[in-house]
Protein backbone atom coordinates (compact mmCIF):
# COMPACT_ATOMS: atom_id res chain seq x y z
CA UNK A 1 0.00 0.00 0.00
CA UNK A 2 0.91 3.48 -1.10
CA UNK A 3 0.01 6.37 -0.11
CA UNK A 4 2.72 8.90 -2.42
CA UNK A 5 3.46 8.21 -5.74
CA UNK A 6 6.10 9.40 -7.78
CA UNK A 7 4.48 9.94 -11.34
CA UNK A 8 7.03 9.35 -14.41
CA UNK A 9 4.71 11.42 -16.66
CA UNK A 10 6.40 14.11 -18.76
CA UNK A 11 3.79 16.06 -19.87
CA UNK A 12 4.37 19.86 -20.48
CA UNK A 13 2.98 21.01 -17.29
CA UNK A 14 5.49 18.41 -15.83
CA UNK A 15 8.32 20.62 -17.92
CA UNK A 16 6.78 24.15 -15.78
CA UNK A 17 8.25 25.41 -12.88
CA UNK A 18 6.24 24.51 -9.70
CA UNK A 19 5.83 28.11 -8.39
CA UNK A 20 4.21 28.97 -11.01
CA UNK A 21 2.29 25.92 -11.65
CA UNK A 22 0.84 26.68 -7.67
CA UNK A 23 0.55 30.68 -8.32
CA UNK A 24 -1.21 29.78 -11.38
CA UNK A 25 -3.52 27.09 -10.15
CA UNK A 26 -4.63 29.60 -6.82
CA UNK A 27 -4.97 32.47 -9.03
CA UNK A 28 -7.46 30.48 -11.35
CA UNK A 29 -8.97 28.75 -8.84
CA UNK A 30 -9.84 32.43 -7.10
CA UNK A 31 -11.43 33.85 -10.37
CA UNK A 32 -13.59 30.71 -10.91
CA UNK A 33 -15.14 31.19 -7.17
CA UNK A 34 -15.87 34.77 -8.33
CA UNK A 35 -17.84 34.22 -11.51
CA UNK A 36 -21.75 33.92 -11.44
CA UNK A 37 -22.48 33.68 -15.06
CA UNK A 38 -23.39 30.61 -16.73
CA UNK A 39 -20.96 31.79 -19.69
CA UNK A 40 -17.72 32.77 -18.04
CA UNK A 41 -18.17 29.21 -16.35
CA UNK A 42 -18.58 27.49 -19.35
CA UNK A 43 -15.43 29.09 -20.68
CA UNK A 44 -13.52 28.43 -17.57
CA UNK A 45 -14.63 24.62 -18.00
CA UNK A 46 -13.41 24.77 -21.50
CA UNK A 47 -10.05 26.15 -19.88
CA UNK A 48 -10.07 23.59 -17.48
CA UNK A 49 -10.91 20.68 -19.35
CA UNK A 50 -7.79 21.82 -21.43
CA UNK A 51 -5.58 22.55 -18.66
CA UNK A 52 -6.22 18.18 -17.86
CA UNK A 53 -5.31 17.51 -21.37
CA UNK A 54 -1.89 19.11 -21.34
CA UNK A 55 -1.23 17.41 -18.00
CA UNK A 56 -2.30 14.31 -19.65
CA UNK A 57 -4.45 14.12 -16.65
CA UNK A 58 -6.83 12.07 -18.31
CA UNK A 59 -7.06 8.93 -16.30
CA UNK A 60 -9.74 6.71 -14.70
CA UNK A 61 -7.87 8.22 -11.05
CA UNK A 62 -9.37 11.84 -12.64
CA UNK A 63 -12.96 10.47 -13.40
CA UNK A 64 -12.97 8.81 -9.33
CA UNK A 65 -11.94 12.00 -7.99
CA UNK A 66 -15.09 14.39 -9.45
CA UNK A 67 -16.82 11.12 -9.40
CA UNK A 68 -16.61 11.49 -5.47
CA UNK A 69 -16.91 15.07 -5.74
CA UNK A 70 -20.12 14.86 -7.71
CA UNK A 71 -21.42 12.84 -4.80
CA UNK A 72 -21.02 15.10 -2.48
CA UNK A 73 -22.21 17.73 -5.54
CA UNK A 74 -25.71 16.12 -5.20
CA UNK A 75 -26.24 16.21 -1.65
CA UNK A 76 -26.91 19.82 -2.38
CA UNK A 77 -28.74 20.07 -5.32
CA UNK A 78 -31.42 18.01 -3.43
CA UNK A 79 -31.05 20.38 -0.01
CA UNK A 80 -30.09 23.70 -1.01
CA UNK A 81 -33.38 24.50 -3.68
CA UNK A 82 -35.29 23.61 -0.04
CA UNK A 83 -34.02 26.37 1.28
CA UNK A 84 -33.77 29.06 -0.89
CA UNK A 85 -36.85 31.41 -1.43
CA UNK A 86 -38.19 31.90 -4.92
CA UNK A 87 -40.06 29.91 -7.34
CA UNK A 88 -41.36 26.22 -6.72
CA UNK A 89 -40.41 23.78 -9.68
CA UNK A 90 -42.24 20.81 -7.74
CA UNK A 91 -43.22 20.13 -4.35
CA UNK A 92 -43.80 17.10 -2.17
CA UNK A 93 -45.98 17.62 0.53
CA UNK A 94 -44.65 20.42 2.82
CA UNK A 95 -41.68 20.94 0.59
CA UNK A 96 -40.48 22.89 -2.18
CA UNK A 97 -37.78 22.83 -4.68
CA UNK A 98 -37.14 26.16 -6.08
CA UNK A 99 -35.84 27.15 -9.76
CA UNK A 100 -33.47 29.71 -7.86
CA UNK A 101 -32.23 27.16 -5.38
CA UNK A 102 -31.24 24.43 -8.35
CA UNK A 103 -29.27 27.50 -10.28
CA UNK A 104 -27.22 27.99 -6.99
CA UNK A 105 -26.81 24.59 -6.52
CA UNK A 106 -25.95 23.59 -10.08
CA UNK A 107 -23.55 26.94 -10.17
CA UNK A 108 -21.40 25.89 -6.43
CA UNK A 109 -21.30 21.60 -8.27
CA UNK A 110 -19.57 23.69 -11.41
CA UNK A 111 -17.70 25.87 -10.16
CA UNK A 112 -16.53 22.89 -7.75
CA UNK A 113 -15.82 20.75 -10.63
CA UNK A 114 -13.77 23.62 -12.25
CA UNK A 115 -12.02 24.27 -9.19
CA UNK A 116 -10.95 20.44 -9.12
CA UNK A 117 -9.79 20.09 -12.82
CA UNK A 118 -7.67 22.85 -12.19
CA UNK A 119 -5.81 21.53 -9.30
CA UNK A 120 -6.21 17.88 -10.72
CA UNK A 121 -4.04 19.29 -13.70
CA UNK A 122 -1.47 21.73 -11.65
CA UNK A 123 -1.13 20.60 -8.46
CA UNK A 124 -2.29 16.55 -8.03
CA UNK A 125 0.53 15.34 -10.42
CA UNK A 126 2.90 17.49 -8.21
CA UNK A 127 5.24 15.26 -6.15
CA UNK A 128 4.28 16.75 -2.46
CA UNK A 129 7.44 17.18 -1.96
CA UNK A 130 8.02 19.70 -4.02
CA UNK A 131 4.76 21.59 -3.70
CA UNK A 132 5.76 21.73 -0.23
CA UNK A 133 9.08 24.09 -1.18
CA UNK A 134 6.92 25.82 -3.78
CA UNK A 135 4.36 27.12 -1.23
CA UNK A 136 7.40 28.03 1.24
CA UNK A 137 9.07 29.74 -2.11
CA UNK A 138 5.76 31.89 -2.46
CA UNK A 139 6.08 32.91 0.84
CA UNK A 140 4.05 30.60 3.01
CA UNK A 141 5.30 30.70 6.50
CA UNK A 142 8.45 27.75 6.48
CA UNK A 143 6.60 25.96 9.21
CA UNK A 144 3.21 24.74 6.85
CA UNK A 145 5.66 23.90 4.28
CA UNK A 146 7.57 21.67 7.27
CA UNK A 147 4.43 20.29 8.29
CA UNK A 148 3.81 19.02 5.05
CA UNK A 149 6.78 17.47 3.74
CA UNK A 150 6.70 15.47 7.23
CA UNK A 151 3.23 14.18 6.17
CA UNK A 152 4.96 12.88 3.58
CA UNK A 153 7.67 11.21 5.03
CA UNK A 154 5.80 9.75 8.28
CA UNK A 155 2.27 9.19 6.92
CA UNK A 156 3.83 5.83 5.14
CA UNK A 157 5.66 4.82 8.53
CA UNK A 158 2.09 5.38 10.53
CA UNK A 159 0.42 3.47 8.02
CA UNK A 160 2.68 0.49 8.23
CA UNK A 161 2.92 0.46 12.16
CA UNK A 162 -0.96 0.64 12.14
CA UNK A 163 -0.98 -2.59 9.91
CA UNK A 164 1.86 -3.74 11.90
CA UNK A 165 -0.40 -2.99 15.35
CA UNK A 166 -3.62 -4.29 13.24
CA UNK A 167 -1.97 -7.68 12.53
CA UNK A 168 -0.40 -7.84 16.39
CA UNK A 169 -4.47 -7.79 17.55
CA UNK A 170 -5.48 -9.61 14.04
CA UNK A 171 -3.14 -12.72 15.71
CA UNK A 172 -4.61 -12.53 18.78
CA UNK A 173 -8.36 -13.15 17.45
CA UNK A 174 -9.41 -9.89 17.59
CA UNK A 175 -12.29 -8.74 15.50
CA UNK A 176 -13.60 -5.45 14.72
CA UNK A 177 -17.22 -5.25 15.76
CA UNK A 178 -19.88 -2.92 16.76
CA UNK A 179 -19.45 -3.34 20.93
CA UNK A 180 -17.45 -1.48 23.77
CA UNK A 181 -14.89 -3.80 23.27
CA UNK A 182 -13.91 -3.83 20.01
CA UNK A 183 -14.10 0.23 20.28
CA UNK A 184 -11.99 0.36 23.33
CA UNK A 185 -9.47 -1.42 21.52
CA UNK A 186 -9.33 0.59 18.50
CA UNK A 187 -8.60 3.30 20.12
CA UNK A 188 -6.01 2.19 22.69
CA UNK A 189 -4.62 1.64 18.75
CA UNK A 190 -5.34 4.70 18.00
CA UNK A 191 -3.86 5.83 21.34
CA UNK A 192 -0.48 3.88 20.43
CA UNK A 193 -0.06 5.31 17.50
CA UNK A 194 -0.31 8.54 18.88
CA UNK A 195 2.16 8.01 22.08
CA UNK A 196 4.47 6.61 19.28
CA UNK A 197 4.19 9.33 16.88
CA UNK A 198 4.79 11.58 19.63
CA UNK A 199 7.99 9.76 20.92
CA UNK A 200 8.97 9.03 16.91
CA UNK A 201 8.59 12.70 16.55
CA UNK A 202 11.18 13.14 19.39
CA UNK A 203 13.59 11.51 18.54
CA UNK A 204 13.61 12.64 14.60
CA UNK A 205 13.99 15.74 15.92
CA UNK A 206 17.09 14.71 18.38
CA UNK A 207 18.98 13.39 15.45
CA UNK A 208 18.23 15.95 13.28
CA UNK A 209 19.65 18.08 16.29
CA UNK A 210 22.56 15.70 15.89
CA UNK A 211 23.30 16.72 12.20
CA UNK A 212 23.12 20.64 13.02
CA UNK A 213 19.12 21.21 12.36
CA UNK A 214 18.59 24.77 13.43
CA UNK A 215 14.86 25.22 12.14
CA UNK A 216 15.50 25.35 8.00
CA UNK A 217 15.51 22.69 5.77
CA UNK A 218 17.52 23.60 2.25
CA UNK A 219 17.01 21.50 -0.62
CA UNK A 220 19.53 19.99 -2.71
CA UNK A 221 17.47 21.27 -5.91
CA UNK A 222 16.39 24.90 -6.50
CA UNK A 223 14.09 26.03 -8.62
CA UNK A 224 14.64 28.02 -12.18
CA UNK A 225 11.60 29.48 -14.05
CA UNK A 226 12.26 29.65 -18.32
CA UNK A 227 10.78 31.27 -21.09
CA UNK A 228 7.73 28.16 -21.23
CA UNK A 229 7.16 29.38 -17.73
CA UNK A 230 7.20 33.09 -19.20
CA UNK A 231 4.93 31.89 -22.06
CA UNK A 232 2.41 29.96 -19.69
CA UNK A 233 1.66 32.22 -17.09
CA UNK A 234 1.18 34.67 -20.33
CA UNK A 235 -1.47 32.51 -21.87
CA UNK A 236 -3.17 31.82 -18.12
CA UNK A 237 -3.17 35.77 -17.49
CA UNK A 238 -4.49 36.22 -21.01
CA UNK A 239 -7.42 33.51 -20.33
CA UNK A 240 -7.96 35.11 -16.99
CA UNK A 241 -8.52 38.68 -18.36
CA UNK A 242 -11.08 36.92 -21.08
CA UNK A 243 -13.09 35.45 -18.82
CA UNK A 244 -13.12 38.61 -16.63
CA UNK A 245 -14.47 40.40 -19.67
CA UNK A 246 -17.14 37.70 -20.36
CA UNK A 247 -18.18 38.16 -16.57
CA UNK A 248 -18.14 41.46 -16.38
CA UNK A 249 -17.35 43.27 -19.54
CA UNK A 250 -21.15 44.41 -20.06
CA UNK A 251 -21.01 45.98 -16.56
CA UNK A 252 -17.76 47.74 -17.50
CA UNK A 253 -19.02 49.23 -20.68
CA UNK A 254 -21.88 50.84 -19.15
CA UNK A 255 -19.96 52.56 -17.02
CA UNK B 1 44.21 17.46 19.24
CA UNK B 2 43.70 16.27 22.60
CA UNK B 3 44.77 12.81 23.38
CA UNK B 4 41.20 11.79 24.96
CA UNK B 5 38.41 13.15 22.57
CA UNK B 6 35.59 11.83 24.94
CA UNK B 7 36.06 11.72 28.92
CA UNK B 8 33.43 11.12 31.25
CA UNK B 9 34.37 12.18 35.01
CA UNK B 10 31.75 11.07 37.88
CA UNK B 11 28.76 11.66 35.63
CA UNK B 12 25.65 11.00 37.13
CA UNK B 13 22.46 10.90 35.29
CA UNK B 14 19.09 10.01 37.00
CA UNK B 15 15.45 9.20 34.98
CA UNK B 16 11.97 9.25 36.98
CA UNK B 17 14.02 8.78 40.60
CA UNK B 18 16.26 5.89 38.54
CA UNK B 19 19.99 6.58 39.07
CA UNK B 20 21.09 5.52 34.99
CA UNK B 21 24.67 6.75 35.77
CA UNK B 22 26.16 6.90 38.81
CA UNK B 23 29.32 8.61 39.04
CA UNK B 24 30.66 6.92 35.39
CA UNK B 25 34.06 7.54 34.79
CA UNK B 26 35.58 6.36 31.35
CA UNK B 27 37.41 7.64 28.22
CA UNK B 28 38.03 7.75 24.53
CA UNK B 29 41.25 7.92 23.19
CA UNK B 30 42.39 8.59 19.64
CA UNK B 31 42.20 5.84 17.39
CA UNK B 32 40.31 3.49 19.72
CA UNK B 33 37.23 1.80 18.82
CA UNK B 34 35.56 0.70 22.57
CA UNK B 35 32.72 -1.61 22.57
CA UNK B 36 30.42 -0.64 25.74
CA UNK B 37 28.28 -4.28 26.85
CA UNK B 38 25.51 -3.97 29.37
CA UNK B 39 21.95 -5.13 29.78
CA UNK B 40 19.02 -3.62 28.48
CA UNK B 41 18.47 -0.50 30.14
CA UNK B 42 21.85 0.07 31.50
CA UNK B 43 22.21 2.98 30.39
CA UNK B 44 24.21 2.75 26.90
CA UNK B 45 21.82 5.00 25.13
CA UNK B 46 21.66 7.76 28.12
CA UNK B 47 25.83 7.10 27.74
CA UNK B 48 25.56 8.37 24.14
CA UNK B 49 23.07 10.65 24.18
CA UNK B 50 25.30 12.34 27.06
CA UNK B 51 28.21 12.87 25.05
CA UNK B 52 26.15 15.10 22.31
CA UNK B 53 24.32 16.63 24.82
CA UNK B 54 20.97 15.40 24.17
CA UNK B 55 20.56 15.40 27.21
CA UNK B 56 23.03 16.59 29.83
CA UNK B 57 24.21 15.47 33.19
CA UNK B 58 23.30 16.12 36.80
CA UNK B 59 26.36 15.88 38.14
CA UNK B 60 29.91 15.38 37.05
CA UNK B 61 32.31 16.78 34.39
CA UNK B 62 31.83 15.74 31.02
CA UNK B 63 34.48 16.57 28.21
CA UNK B 64 33.78 16.09 24.66
CA UNK B 65 36.70 16.84 21.91
CA UNK B 66 39.25 18.28 24.68
CA UNK B 67 37.11 21.14 26.17
CA UNK B 68 34.27 20.64 28.92
CA UNK B 69 30.65 20.68 28.05
CA UNK B 70 27.83 22.14 29.87
CA UNK B 71 25.09 23.56 28.29
CA UNK B 72 23.45 23.16 24.68
CA UNK B 73 25.89 26.22 23.01
CA UNK B 74 28.94 23.62 24.22
CA UNK B 75 27.55 21.39 22.17
CA UNK B 76 26.48 22.63 18.83
CA UNK B 77 30.00 23.08 17.84
CA UNK B 78 30.60 19.11 18.06
CA UNK B 79 27.27 18.05 16.36
CA UNK B 80 28.94 16.58 13.25
CA UNK B 81 32.00 16.43 14.51
CA UNK B 82 30.73 13.25 16.38
CA UNK B 83 28.14 11.34 14.74
CA UNK B 84 25.43 9.31 16.48
CA UNK B 85 24.00 6.56 14.98
CA UNK B 86 21.07 5.89 16.50
CA UNK B 87 18.99 2.72 17.17
CA UNK B 88 16.13 2.56 14.82
CA UNK B 89 17.08 3.82 11.49
CA UNK B 90 14.03 5.31 10.93
CA UNK B 91 14.66 7.73 13.25
CA UNK B 92 17.18 9.22 11.60
CA UNK B 93 16.18 8.74 7.92
CA UNK B 94 13.50 11.33 7.82
CA UNK B 95 13.88 12.43 3.96
CA UNK B 96 12.73 11.23 0.82
CA UNK B 97 14.99 10.28 -0.96
CA UNK B 98 18.80 8.73 0.19
CA UNK B 99 20.86 11.36 -1.50
CA UNK B 100 18.58 14.27 0.24
CA UNK B 101 18.98 12.61 3.31
CA UNK B 102 22.67 12.21 3.13
CA UNK B 103 23.51 15.84 1.89
CA UNK B 104 20.74 17.23 5.29
CA UNK B 105 24.00 16.95 7.40
CA UNK B 106 26.88 19.12 5.11
CA UNK B 107 23.88 21.38 4.05
CA UNK B 108 23.70 22.13 7.79
CA UNK B 109 26.99 22.76 8.58
CA UNK B 110 26.89 25.40 5.51
CA UNK B 111 28.03 23.53 3.02
CA UNK B 112 26.90 25.04 -0.63
CA UNK B 113 24.41 22.63 -2.48
CA UNK B 114 27.51 21.05 -4.77
CA UNK B 115 30.25 20.72 -1.94
CA UNK B 116 26.88 18.65 -0.33
CA UNK B 117 25.97 16.71 -2.82
CA UNK B 118 29.83 15.73 -3.45
CA UNK B 119 30.46 14.75 0.37
CA UNK B 120 26.88 12.68 -0.12
CA UNK B 121 27.94 10.95 -3.02
CA UNK B 122 31.85 10.05 -0.94
CA UNK B 123 29.41 8.68 2.00
CA UNK B 124 27.26 6.46 -0.12
CA UNK B 125 30.57 5.16 -1.71
CA UNK B 126 32.03 4.32 1.34
CA UNK B 127 29.55 2.33 2.71
CA UNK B 128 28.39 0.73 -0.31
CA UNK B 129 25.21 2.40 -1.51
CA UNK B 130 26.55 3.77 -4.58
CA UNK B 131 23.58 3.75 -6.63
CA UNK B 132 20.76 4.55 -3.95
CA UNK B 133 20.80 7.95 -4.05
CA UNK B 134 17.45 8.26 -5.45
CA UNK B 135 15.95 5.01 -3.95
CA UNK B 136 12.92 6.13 -1.04
CA UNK B 137 14.18 5.99 2.33
CA UNK B 138 11.06 4.09 4.05
CA UNK B 139 11.26 1.07 0.98
CA UNK B 140 15.24 0.59 1.95
CA UNK B 141 15.49 -2.67 3.55
CA UNK B 142 16.91 -3.14 7.39
CA UNK B 143 20.47 -2.90 6.41
CA UNK B 144 20.49 -0.77 3.47
CA UNK B 145 18.86 1.80 6.29
CA UNK B 146 21.48 0.99 8.80
CA UNK B 147 24.14 2.14 6.48
CA UNK B 148 22.35 4.69 4.84
CA UNK B 149 22.03 6.06 8.43
CA UNK B 150 26.19 5.83 8.86
CA UNK B 151 26.65 7.44 5.75
CA UNK B 152 24.45 10.28 6.76
CA UNK B 153 27.11 10.58 9.76
CA UNK B 154 30.27 10.01 7.37
CA UNK B 155 29.02 12.60 5.14
CA UNK B 156 29.55 15.25 7.81
CA UNK B 157 33.14 13.82 8.30
CA UNK B 158 33.20 13.49 11.79
CA UNK B 159 35.81 12.65 14.15
CA UNK B 160 34.01 10.31 16.95
CA UNK B 161 31.15 7.81 15.62
CA UNK B 162 28.69 6.72 18.60
CA UNK B 163 27.10 3.66 17.53
CA UNK B 164 23.96 2.79 19.24
CA UNK B 165 23.21 -0.85 18.56
CA UNK B 166 24.32 -0.98 15.17
CA UNK B 167 23.92 -4.60 14.60
CA UNK B 168 20.96 -4.95 16.03
CA UNK B 169 17.91 -6.51 14.15
CA UNK B 170 20.30 -7.21 10.49
CA UNK B 171 20.40 -10.67 9.37
CA UNK B 172 23.85 -12.04 9.36
CA UNK B 173 25.04 -10.86 5.54
CA UNK B 174 23.82 -7.31 7.06
CA UNK B 175 25.88 -7.54 10.21
CA UNK B 176 28.61 -8.75 8.40
CA UNK B 177 28.91 -6.00 6.17
CA UNK B 178 28.42 -3.32 8.72
CA UNK B 179 30.83 -5.18 10.86
CA UNK B 180 33.31 -4.40 7.95
CA UNK B 181 33.02 -1.23 7.76
CA UNK B 182 33.43 -0.44 11.03
CA UNK B 183 36.86 -2.08 10.89
CA UNK B 184 37.97 0.12 7.98
CA UNK B 185 36.94 3.63 9.22
CA UNK B 186 39.77 5.49 9.90
CA UNK B 187 37.23 7.24 13.18
CA UNK B 188 37.62 6.45 16.64
CA UNK B 189 34.20 5.09 17.99
CA UNK B 190 31.88 4.02 20.77
CA UNK B 191 30.10 0.80 19.93
CA UNK B 192 27.25 0.00 22.13
CA UNK B 193 25.83 -3.09 22.00
CA UNK B 194 24.28 -6.35 23.94
CA UNK B 195 25.68 -8.43 20.82
CA UNK B 196 28.79 -9.66 22.91
CA UNK B 197 30.45 -11.21 19.01
CA UNK B 198 29.85 -8.40 17.79
CA UNK B 199 31.82 -6.31 20.03
CA UNK B 200 34.56 -9.03 20.50
CA UNK B 201 34.90 -8.76 16.44
CA UNK B 202 34.96 -4.95 16.04
CA UNK B 203 36.68 -3.27 19.31
CA UNK B 204 39.79 -2.93 20.45
CA UNK B 205 39.08 -2.28 24.10
CA UNK B 206 35.64 -3.23 25.91
CA UNK B 207 34.20 -2.07 29.11
CA UNK B 208 30.61 -2.61 30.21
CA UNK B 209 27.71 -0.81 31.87
CA UNK B 210 26.62 -2.27 35.21
CA UNK B 211 24.00 -0.50 38.16
CA UNK B 212 24.87 2.69 36.26
CA UNK B 213 28.78 2.13 36.78
CA UNK B 214 31.60 1.86 34.06
CA UNK B 215 33.45 -1.01 34.89
CA UNK B 216 36.54 -1.95 33.12
CA UNK B 217 35.67 -5.50 32.29
CA UNK B 218 33.28 -6.97 29.95
CA UNK B 219 30.91 -9.05 31.88
CA UNK B 220 30.79 -12.64 31.06
CA UNK B 221 28.38 -13.56 30.50
CA UNK B 222 25.70 -11.32 29.74
CA UNK B 223 23.13 -13.43 30.52
CA UNK B 224 23.67 -16.10 33.44
CA UNK B 225 23.07 -19.39 32.44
Amino acid sequence: MRIFQKTDSRSIVDGLDPRVRLAVALTLSFLVVVLEKWESLALAALAAVFLLAIAKGFRWRIFRRHAELNMLAAFLIILVPLSTPGEAVFSWGPLQWTAEGFDAAFRIAAKANIVMAICGSLLATLDPMVLARAAAALGVPEKLSHILFFCVRYLESAHIEYHRLRNAMKARGFRAGFNGHSLRSLGYLVGMMFIRGVDRSDRVLEAMKCRGFDGRLYSLSAFSARLRDAVFAGVVVAAGFALAFVEWGAAWRNI
Amino acid sequence: MAEHLIEFEDISFSYEGKKVLDRATFSLKEGERLGLAGAIGAGKTTLLHLVVGLILPDAGVLRVLGKPRRRETDFREIRGKVGLLFQNSDDQLFCPTVIEDVAFGPLNMGRTVEEAKKDAAEALDRVGLVGFEDRITYRLSGGEKRLAALATLLAMKPEVLLLDEPSNGLDCESRGRILELLRTLPQSMVIVSHDKDFLNAVSTRKLSLKDGHVLDEILDPICPP
